[in-house]
This record gives C-alpha cells, structure tokens and sequence, in this order.
C-alpha cells in the first residue's frame, strides 16, 4: 500500500481519493473483508433477539432473506459511488448534506463503528472470564475484572495491528474470514449434533406475543437493521474495488449470507438455552465441557478481533476526512483516539453500554435507513450516477456541493422526515407498534419517505437554483 | 505549514487528474448489474419471506 509524505496520509489512511494503483482489491479478498466485517459476537446477540420472536424454522428463513433485502439498501446507497469513484462513507455524503454537513457523518459512524467495536470488546472479555472461571483459574468473585482485564487486551491486539494500515485487512482478512466461517459452522454442527434438530425445531420462542404476523415482522426488522448498520463499513471496503459488477456478490453475500448464517448460531442457542441471549459459550460448557467452550471462545476472539480491526479503520478514515484533523493527526493517532474511546467505555460504562446493545442495535435501522434512502435518490435518480469528483475535495462558497452555508438542507429535513416515519411506526427502544408496523415494517418506509422526500425537494428547489443539484465543473481549488 | 499545504494541494491534484482522465474505466452501474443485485436481495429473499410464512 502506497503511504504519503504529507499530512494527507495518502489515500488508504487519510482525505484523498484512491489512486488506481491503490484500488487493488479482488472479488475474493472484498468478500473475505467482508465476511470478517460483518462476523462477530454480535451474530449471537442478534439471532438471540430473533429467538424471542419465532421458532427455528421460520426464524433460519427470516434471518436469511430479510438479511438480503437489507442489503439492497446498503449496497446502493454506498457500492455503487464507492467502486465508481474509490469514496469511502464520510466523503460520498458531501453531496447529500453538503461539504460541512458531511461532518454530521464523521460523528455517526465514529459513534457507531466504535459502539460496534466496543459492544464486541466487552463480549470477547465476558467470554473470557467465562472460560478462566470454568478452568478454575479464578472464583467468581473475580469475573468482572477478568472481563475487563480480557476487553482491553484483546482492544491492544486490534489496536497493535490496524495502526500499522488498512494493508492489515487485506493480508489477513482471507485467514480471520475463513477461521470464524469455518468455527461458526462447526459450532451449529455441535449445536445440532448434541441437541438434535427435533429438539431445536421444536423449541418455542420466549418472547412471543402471540400476533404471529407482529413476531414474524418484529424479527424482520431486526435483520433489516442489521444490515443497514453495515452502511458505515461498505463504503471503506467497496472502494478498495474498481467494479460494481464485481461487488454484487462479494458484498451481498460477504455482509449478507455470512451474517445470517452465523446468527443461526444465536437463534438455536436462544431457543435451546433460555438464559443464554444467544450466546452458546455456556450452553456449550454445559454439553461438551471446556473443549466446546474453548471452540467457541476462539470463534469470538478472532472473529471480534477481525470486526473491531475493521471498525476502527472506518472510524480513523472518517475522522481523517476532515482535512483540518487530517493535517494534524497522524493515521496512528487516529486509531489511538478510536481503540481509546472504546477502551474508557469499557473501564467505566462497560455493563450499562453492553445491556442496550439491543437500542443501539435498533437505531442503526432509524439513522442508516433514511441515510440509505436519501443517497439513493441522490446518486441515482437526480445525479445520474454523475458526481463531480474534483468538488467532492473543495471547500468554501461558490463550490460544487457546498450549498447554504456548506449545509444541504433538503437532506438534513428529508433525514428528520424518515426517522420520525420510523418512530410513528416502531419505538426502537421499547418495540411499541402502530397496526401498520406488522405490514410495512418500519426501516423500508423510513427509506421510501426519505428517498421521496429528498428528490422532490431537490427538484422543487432546483426549478429556482438548478446549481443546487446539478454536477459542477469548476477546476478543483484545494489551496 | 505552507509547504505541507502546498505538497498536500499537489498529491491530491495527481490524484484527482489521474482519477478525472480515467473515469471512464469505471462504468456507472447498470441495468444487468441492477438487475443481478435485485435476483439475489429482492426477489429470492421476498419469495423465501412469502414461503416462511407457512413454515
């Protein structure tokens, strides 16, 4: 990877755009990126979730096809710009909220890369003790410190090998995506080899509420925000691609199928194990003793390990994207201000911040949802697929994307028009529906409002200031 | 600072002049690429949806 001598860090580590040479990924090595990406601890979380809702069978499929149809909302709304013109998330919005509103980007995805990043943290270490307690290495009493002691080891792990570069992700991405697809499978398999299937299947769902169209749809919407809290990750993966084409499958089924596979893992685990929440360790422990537990322990390290790696590349990228802070802090630095924040959290806020993993979980469907829908408007029905890419590096009056004050309104109000849709709809935090929720979900017409919104907006005020919309071709002024 | 600055304005000039002049290389996606995208996160997924529901 190509690192630069100035305070721009190049491209793979700071605000430039990806030269050619830089853009080297394959469909294999994206979709192994992927697939360490998205794989974590949090697949147990979340198929643990689904396991209040529906039984086995119905819920393998909802996991599997709502997962999906997620996917087609992330994917066009970042993939296509991404591969295209080699953007990574923060600058791709410029053009939806404008060169200063893109700032209102950085701080989403440095709070949810890093939530993300700690939520597995905390998860690795809760693991941890559980497997040093069960050896009898330390009582009981000593679980809490054990786990914290174990989140930041492993967070210096992660730290010691993203801060030498995104170069990491692509020598290592193959071995961590094929050792957790590889443990995840073989945990279903000892799942279902030690429970039978018959006892799965026919394990009910705690959390039922007796409408089986609100719990079919419910555990719909959980996957469809599963996939749309990828929407961070994508587009610092997408464009280390040249082809759209090329990134159909190896996104979709990277971020999409290797997901709802491992979160089988949780929904079987939910089912069978009450208590458990999805997580399999102890239910393991208690079937195949310490050798099961210390399989699934290794399947959390590394595929925590590979997630977070990534979680903190999007965030340090995001935060360099200003060139303000590009100029001043170095691709180490960073990644010392992401791992960092994670690690406060886990000193001092580690069990209220782990326990709302499931609102946290939840608003990654309110924001990402209207974000999705707005891009894709945007990209494809206003700009033809046409960016200005010197624009996307100016800053100040009169350039291409800079707006009312360096802010595009119509996004701000078209976002605050889709994340109230959702809200009428679902209450994230307590999943309270109106009627309408069990038909329409509420993450797909949180997008449809926000996608309709944005364009019609944007047409009405083009018809006085056509600039507004239209791609610029003014030279690039950097100074 | 002035002459980071300046180096900073040069190397992202290289990359944009390169990136500009080879746009081209980098097709918009398309109808086929739509279509590929649709088959395999709209309609097998709407249609397992629909077939869940009896399960």
């Amino acid at each position: 990877m190509m690192r630069s001598n100035t305070g721009g860090g190049g491209g793979t580590e700071g605000s430039f755009p990806l030269s050619i040479s830089e853009r080297n990924w394959s469909p294999r090595t994206l979709f192994f990126n992927c697939s360490q990406a998205a794989v974590a601890t949090w697949c147990f979380i979340i198929g643990g979730y689904v396991s209040f809702y529906l039984p086995a069978g119905q819920g393998t499929i909802v996991m599997l096809a709502a997962m999906f149809v997620g996917m087609f909302f992330v994917f066009l709304a970042t993939v296509p710009a991404a591969t295209r013109y080699g953007l990574e998330a923060v600058r791709s919005t410029r053009t939806v909220f404008g060169t200063r509103g893109s700032l209102f980007t950085v701080a989403l995805i440095f709070i949810f890369t890093v939530g993300w990043g700690t939520t597995l943290m905390i998860f690795s270490g809760k693991a941890a003790a559980e497997l040093i307690i069960s050896m009898g290495l330390i009582t009981e009493g000593g679980r809490s410190s054990a786990a914290v002691v174990s989140s930041l080891v492993i967070l210096a792990i992660v730290w010691a090998l993203i801060r030498r570069g995104p170069g990491i992700l692509r020598s290592i991405g193959g071995i961590v995506a094929i050792s957790v697809l590889t443990l995840g499978i073989l945990i279903i398999g000892v799942i279902i080899y030690k429970l039978g299937w018959a006892a799965i299947a026919d394990a009910t769902p705690t959390g039922a509420s007796g409408d089986k169209l609100l719990d079919y749809t419910i555990a719909i919407e959980l996957m469809l925000a599963t996939a749309l809290s990828w929407w961070p990750y994508v587009g610092g993966m997408a464009r280390f691609s040249t082809s759209t084409r090329k990134s159909v499958m190896p996104v979709t089924f990277g971020l999409g199928l290797a997901v709802a596979v491992i979160c089988l893992i949780g929904l079987y685990s939910g089912l069978v194990f009450p208590d458990s929440g999805g997580d399999p360790t102890s239910g393991l422990i208690s079937i195949g003793g310490i050798g099961l537990a210390t399989l699934a322990f290794a399947f959390v390290v590394v595929a925590n390990i590979g997630t977070t790696m990534v979680g903190t590349y999007t965030a340090a990228l995001a935060l360099k994207q200003q060139p303000a802070l590009d100029s001043r802090l170095s691709w180490e630095g960073a990644t010392v201000l992401a791992t960092g924040t994670s690690a406060v959290v886990i000193l001092f806020l580690s069990e209220p911040f782990f326990n709302n993993f499931g609102t946290f979980l939840a608003l990654s469907g309110v924001v990402f949802g209207p974000l999705c829908g707005i891009q894709i408007a945007d990209y494809f029905l206003l700009r033809k697929q046409k960016l200005d890419l010197r624009g996307l590096y100016q800053d100040g009056p009169g350039t291409p994307y800079w707006y009312q004050g360096g802010f595009n309104i119509i996004g701000f109000v078209s976002m605050v028009l889709g994340v109230v849709t959702y809200f009428l709809l679902l209450d994230p935090v307590t999943f309270e529906s109106t009627a309408m929720f069990r038909y329409l979900t509420a993450s797909i017409p949180s997008i449809l409002v926000s996608l309709g919104a944005y364009t019609l907006l944007t047409l009405l005020v083009d018809r006085t200031k056509p600039a507004t919309v239209r791609a610029s071709v003014q030279p690039a002024n950097v100074g | 600072m002035p002459a980071e600055k300046h180096q900073y304005s040069a190397e992202l000039e290289t990359r944009l002049a390169e990136l500009v002049s080879t746009e081209e290389k980098f097709p918009a996606m398309s109808l086929r690429d739509m279509a590929s995208l649709s088959t395999v996160t709209l309609a097998i997924p709407l249609i397992a949806l629909a077939v869940g529901w009896f399960v």
